[in-house]
């Protein structure tokens, strides 16, 4: 039950011949291959020739680095180094004021010793202190202030703050 | 309140099989010349082989979970048959101004030149064949199909199959003879 040979196998006329023969050398053009494929979301996508160089066909990051070039790399390399440095100043800045506290005050002071801030009568810091009769109009929460009820009784002498200290009784 | 969603309890659901498109492309792209040529000497028009071929690339990716391994080839010859027959249909429905088959080649060296001529002698014997002789005599002088494939795919039993290819041949021999015969009569080169 084998197949019968083909008419270009046997015994084909040269006419028969010359009309089946041309029938299949009829090529088909590659570009209806290449819509076809690409009509039915087959198509391949084409890589350039030249892209592999340099060491193996690589990975996607190879291929980046490789896209970049020799000095955007080193621009990226510094932006980098720079932006590193820079946090870590930052670091540094967040940590110095309790670290910068305590020895500034070791450095004021004389000795170690940790008294009390006892500050003279023309300290700076009794200045800014709001007069009694002002204060007492405007805020009466001012008396629990630990620094402005105790600077009339050290400094008993201060002119223009006695008249706002109540006298005592008797 | 949500009504539960019917299933039904004697057939089962079949599993969804992921069709291998890689193999799809390469089945497509291996018999790509050969299912060009069937097109073509099917008589799909020139104008729509492109479309046509596409057609039987969009019909292989869309049935891919239905190709057998290893009848890839029978598939897609018969998604190309359908398909030419759909092209001829149409072509014969609407007939256009398009140009004829083949357009005008130019200049073409003379060995190119007989082969053109030779395929539009061939094309003309193979529109005067009936549909069920052309199919098996393309397949089977031309793509090289063995007569089994070719009554699968035509859905013939073996014997029908080996009849038409006789009669085909038949048909084939005689038109060459009565091609011949008048080209002489009239003095010109067949």
């Amino acid at each position: 039950l084998s197949d019968p040979k083909r008419l270009v196998d046997g015994d084909a006329t040269a006419e028969e011949l010359s009309l089946l023969r041309a029938a299949r050398l009829d090529h088909a053009p590659p570009e209806v291959l290449a819509r076809a494929l690409s009509a039915a979301g087959l198509a391949v996508p084409s890589t350039p020739p030249s892209a592999p160089r340099g060491g193996s066909p690589g990975s996607r990051g190879e291929a980046f680095f490789r896209g970049l070039g020799f000095g955007k790399v080193v621009g990226l390399a510094s932006i980098v180094v720079v932006a590193a440095a820079g946090a870590w100043l930052a670091t540094r800045a967040d940590r110095s004021p309790p670290e910068a506290s305590p020895s500034a005050v070791g450095s004021a002071l004389p000795s170690p010793r940790s008294d009390p801030p006892v500050t003279p009568a023309a300290s700076p810091r009794a200045e800014p202190s709001p007069p009694p009769a002002a204060s007492a109009s405007t805020e009466p929460s001012a008396p629990p202030v630990p620094v402005a009820s105790a600077e009339p009784t050290r400094v008993p002498g201060t002119p223009g703050r006695l008249p706002t200290v109540p006298a005592p009784p008797g | 309140m949500e009504t539960p969603r019917e299933v039904d309890p004697i057939v089962p659901a079949a599993p969804r099989e992921v069709p291998d498109l890689a193999a799809v492309r390469r089945a497509l792209v291996d018999s790509f010349p050969a299912m060009w040529r069937l097109l073509r000497r099917m008589g799909v028009p020139a104008s729509s082989l492109d479309d046509a071929v596409q057609e039987v690339f969009l019909t292989a990716v869309r049935r891919a979970s239905a190709i057998r391994p290893g009848s890839e080839r029978s598939f897609l010859y018969g998604v190309a048959l359908r398909v030419a027959a759909r092209a001829r249909g149409r072509d014969a429905r609407a007939p256009s101004d398009d140009p004829p088959e083949v357009p005008d080649p130019g200049p073409l060296p003379d060995a190119l030149l007989e082969q053109h001529r030779a395929r539009e002698a061939l094309d003309r014997i193979l529109d005067r064949m009936s549909d069920d002789l052309r199919v098996t005599f393309v397949l089977y002088e031309l793509d090289e199909v063995t007569l089994p494939e070719i009554a699968e795919l035509t859905e013939v039993p073996l014997g029908t199959a080996t009849s038409r290819l006789r009669r085909a041949r038949e048909f084939f021999r005689a038109e060459v003879d009565r091609t011949q015969r008048r080209a002489k009569a009239e003095g010109r080169q067949p």
